[in-house]
């Protein structure tokens, strides 16, 4: 690696630099299977650079380079594009049986197919890991006159079908508040925004009454009281928020609505090379940085391995279908 | 006054020697990427995030900051030379600044953009400084049905970049709507026009098209004549006193608007530059200069786009909120470093917002330092007979525009679209309102779907709400107004044609 | 008056009205309104109807209008520069990007405006070795240099 050309970019390109620190740090995970990578390995994230899921993936190879788990370089290749299917579908018809190559999947790559059927589906693909559930929170204006989930679930129960406006910032917000008014028996109007970004300025600008959306955006608003938590749609309290009651406790019967993030290769991969990937996709979910990561997004660790995580992403393959009311 | 204490503060931090070194690399790797078609701020700052992990946040907040007005700069350059715009924001400029270039004025119309820059960045900064809290408040009464008039108010102004045929200006702004809904429905999830391609998912790239419509085409267009074209004589390197007083006032008003627009969550510097480029040719004595290398075309957007992206850092920093898509990426950085962006990033976390601020007085001169003599050597390169030069720039487009997705087919929608741009040349179809057309689309959709979901189907809710009222009145006007005064012309000849014998 | 239907003026609008006609067609497939909103097919079908209308005005206004007599630009030299440029984006997935960029920059220079041999070649290898220092080289672009890159 020469100086001059680092010095100029200062990581202009992150890729770059993971190629040169990466390099010549040879051994080190070599012992707990036959298989090792065999040249660069390319981690394909299907998102544009700057997304929740591909700081994810920045932080897998970071850690993936700082703890010198491989033997090779590691390059990280952003193939963005209908959410998630244009990366998917170049690992699924270029780099078919190449051990050499990883992607990172969540729940979007999941649930485009099922809406668009040109798309691939993640049956083209091996999932090797889970690392993390995003959660989702019932949340309101800071001056809202609900001030618990009882409240409103009263008012929204006691007034005429879709007539609170929620606001959404993507399908899978759209699925929460799916599962939220079903459990209800009533539907809530959903107003569609095209990120958590733009359904919380809504929500803080008035114009909704209400949303249901992942808690990172919300962190900060909440700290100021400009929004409030009502309710959290999974089995424990968030240590962040220990106030804010889970909505079984509210004596709602919501099924846990949470989106998964995780690492898998391409189809056609030898086991060894799978199991390899376990090995080192375990050692990232251990890490330290990995654990800050989650804990500082307020989302749940969730390491599923191997055949569990197969079994797990069909079991929310069919929740997803049935809340679209798309059956396969 | 506080303000003005904290902002004391602020450069105290910011003039550390090291922090002024994360500023300067920040500023020119915006310059940078800026210059490049394709690769925008927004990708540098997401590949820059990694290696900034762990660092001082201060320092890395000041270099995206920096890497985010700098790159408004850096797009002008190839707008102005090579009419390939090399950012999204720096369209407007190619139209004026490009003929301005062929008269060989790019030295003027390259200084009085890094002027109108400079102007543009410091007011922003100054409003960033003096009223962010109450504007970003103010900003949030804007909701769908705001976003909607809006629009509407853009659309209307259509004819008034169409050139001298309006029929076709409405057309080609049409069909850059038409355009625009190719992709994912983001209101439905569904598919729409996509041929059964996975890559067209996401529609067609803004950047795609424009680099196709303005860059290739204008080769393509052009290089026919490229061996009886006349070198462009390079005059002044710097404006003349004549163009500095033409400029002042769009420099002003461009300032004014785009601080505004890129307060708004949701719009930003491009959308700003087209409002700074449409007002001015409004507001101008001689719009049929317009299109033909009017100065006041390349001062009022470029003035725009920059204040539009400090405008853009007023919600981000005083609500928690992204203003813009980069905007979005440098909030994904704060929590990284640990931060929680929100209301009280202003309280719990002076010292590193007061220092980034104060950065961005310090960016905006070092920017203005840097691009003013290079207005007069790059101005230099038009030297170069076009033979020599547009083989190179086909080259630049096709790499550029590969490197915004990593992906081949947006190559060939270049191809595609460029030899669409050259038959709009040829057969006098102008190109800005299809651009304009496509970036407003996705928002007129979305709003007005959202609007009416809100109001649960009635339209009154575009009237009943003060702001949306008001900017559907002016939009209505804008309609109204050259028609009357069209008719009233017209009565007026008539009756004097009359009173002949 | 049949010489006016045949100009390329004519061909060119003609070209967007179809372009509409389609959008009105396809928008069909989509439900136009669901709940209280419009759905995914109704702005397409209005984008569609209006683009038809609009070039089809621009079609009556070519046939009324008189005459255009003004000079156009001959064909040859931007159909070999599309020719080229077709080519290279063509061959860029297989054989990396080095070649067909240092290829085109030289067929346009030599062949389509016949410029000196060495100084072509000289700019070609700059331009191109710039783009790959830049793009691929300090970027980190994934874009393949060479047919052995893959």
């Amino acid at each position: 690696m020469n100086i001059s050309r680092r010095d100029f970019v200062l990581g202009a390109s992150a890729s770059a630099c993971l190629i040169s620190s990466g390099s010549g740090m040879l051994g080190s995970a070599f012992a707990q299977s036959a298989w090792a990578p065999t040249r660069d390995v390319e981690l394909v994230i299907p998102f544009a650079a700057g997304g929740g899921s591909d700081l994810l993936a920045r932080v897998v190879g970071k850690i993936i380079v700082e703890e010198k788990l491989i033997p090779q370089p590691l390059v990280l290749n952003n193939r963005p594009g209908g959410g998630g299917a244009v990366g998917l579908g170049y690992v699924a018809a270029s780099r078919r049986k190449d051990p050499n190559t990883i992607i990172l999947i969540n729940g979007t790559t999941q649930i485009t197919p099922i809406l668009n059927p040109s798309a691939r589906t993640l049956t083209e693909i091996q999932p090797i890991m889970n690392f993390m559930l995003d959660d989702f929170l019932l949340f309101v204006r800071g001056d809202s006159k609900y001030k618990t989930a009882q409240e409103m679930i009263d008012d929204i129960k006691s007034k005429p079908t879709k007539t609170f406006n929620f606001s959404t910032g993507g399908t899978t917000d759209v699925m929460a508040i799916t599962v939220f008014s079903r459990a209800l028996g009533k539907d809530i109007n959903p107003v569609n925004f095209n990120s958590g970004g733009e359904s919380l300025t809504a929500l803080l600008g008035g114009h909704v009454d209400g949303t249901i959306g992942n808690p990172l955006e919300f962190m900060g608003q909440l700290a100021s009281g400009k929004v409030r938590a009502l309710g959290v749609f999974r089995d424990t309290r968030f240590s962040a928020m220990p106030d804010v009651p889970t909505m079984k406790e509210i004596g709602l019967s919501v099924p846990n609505f949470q989106m998964w993030r995780g690492i898998a290769v391409p189809k056609d991969v030898d086991p060894a090379a799978q199991a390899y990937w376990e090995g080192i996709m375990q050692k990232v979910a251990a890490s330290p940085t990995m654990k800050k990561y989650i804990a500082d997004n307020v989302a749940t660790e969730a390491p599923i391995v191997g055949a569990d995580f197969v079994a797990f992403l069909a079991a929310q393959e069919k929740l997803y279908r049935e809340l679209l009311a798309k059956p396969a | 006054m506080e303000s003005l204490i904290d902002l004391g503060g602020g450069f105290a931090t910011a003039l550390t020697p090291a922090n002024l070194l994360m500023c300067f690399v920040g500023v020119f790797l915006g310059q940078l990427v800026g210059v490049l078609p394709g690769i925008g701020p927004s990708a540098a700052i997401a590949l820059l995030l990694p290696l900034t992990f762990g660092g001082d946040p201060t320092g890395s907040l000041i270099m995206f900051a920096g890497i985010y007005y700098g790159a408004q700069y850096g797009g002008t350059i190839t707008s102005v030379l090579i009419s390939v715009p090399g950012e999204s924001s720096t369209v407007m400029t190619s139209i004026d600044g490009y003929q301005m270039a062929i008269k060989g004025r790019a030295g003027p119309a390259l200084g009085i953009a890094a002027i109108g820059s400079f102007i543009a960045g410091t007011i922003a900064t100054l409003g960033l400084t003096l009223v962010a809290p109450a504007l970003a408040e103010a900003a949030l009464a804007f909701g769908p049905p705001e976003y909607f008039a809006l629009v509407v108010l853009g659309l209307v102004a259509l004819a008034a970049v169409s050139g001298r045929s309006v029929l076709r200006g409405v057309a080609a702004g049409v069909a850059g709507l038409l355009l625009a809904t190719i992709g994912v429905d983001p209101q439905s999830g569904v598919s729409r026009f996509d041929f059964g391609m996975i890559w067209l998912l996401d529609g067609i790239e803004f950047i795609v098209l424009t680099v196709a419509l303005f860059g290739v085409g204008e080769v393509l267009a052009s290089c026919s004549s490229a061996t009886a074209r006349p070198v462009a004589e390079v005059k002044s390197a710097l404006p003349t006193r004549e163009d500095w007083r033409r400029s002042r006032m769009p420099i002003l008003r461009g300032s004014f608007v785009g601080f505004l627009v890129g307060v708004l969550p949701g719009t930003g510097a491009t959308i700003a530059s087209f409002i700074a480029y449409i007002m001015e040719k409004k507001l101008s004595r001689h719009p049929e200069e317009f299109g033909k290398g009017a100065i006041e075309g390349v001062a009022g957007p470029e003035a725009s786009n920059n204040a539009a992206a400090a405008g853009a850092l007023v919600p981000m920093f005083a609500l928690g909120v992204p203003g813009s898509g980069t905007t979005a990426i440098i909030l994904g950085a704060l929590i990284m470093f640990g931060l929680r962006p929100g209301p009280e990033l202003f309280t719990q976390n002076s010292t590193l917002v007061w220092a980034v601020i104060a950065s961005m007085y310090i960016g905006n001169v070092l920017l203005l330092i840097m691009n003013l003599p290079l207005a007069g050597l790059f101005a230099r390169l038009l030297k170069v007979p076009y033979k020599w030069l547009y083989p190179p720039i086909l080259a630049i487009c096709l790499v550029g525009v590969f490197s915004q997705a990593n992906s081949l087919e947006d190559c060939w929608l270049v191809v595609g679209f460029g030899a669409l741009g050259w038959g709009m040349k040829r057969f006098d179809w102008p190109a800005a309102p299809m651009v304009l057309g496509l970036v407003l689309g996705p928002i007129f959709e979305s709003s007005l779907r959202q609007s009416l979901t809100m109001s649960h189907g009635t339209a009154i809710i575009f009237f009943d709400r003060p702001i949306a009222a008001a900017l559907m009145v002016a939009a209505a006007l804008f309609l109204a107004v050259p028609l009357i005064a069209g008719m009233l012309a017209s009565r007026a000849r008539h009756a004097s044609m009359g009173e002949l014998p | 008056m049949k010489q006016k239907i045949l100009t390329g003026d004519m061909a060119f609008a003609g070209g967007w009205t179809l372009l509409g006609l389609y959008w009105v067609v396809g928008s069909l497939d989509f439900p136009l309104w669901s709940g209280f909103a419009p759905d995914s097919g109704f702005l397409p079908l209005v984008y569609g109807a209006l683009l038809l209308l609009l070039s089809g005005g621009v079609m009556i206004s070519l046939l009324l209008a008189d005459p255009d007599e003004e000079e156009r630009e001959p064909l040859t030299k931007s159909m070999l520069v599309l020719g080229a440029l077709v080519v290279v984006v063509a061959s860029l997935g297989f054989i990396g990007f080095l070649l067909p960029v240092f290829a085109m920059m030289m067929f346009i220079y030599l062949y389509v405006e016949r410029l000196p041999l060495l100084r072509s070649t000289i700019i070609s290898a700059l331009v191109t070795g710039c783009l790959a220092l830049i793009f691929v080289h300090w970027l980190a672009v994934p874009l393949p240099l060479t047919p052995w890159d893959f």
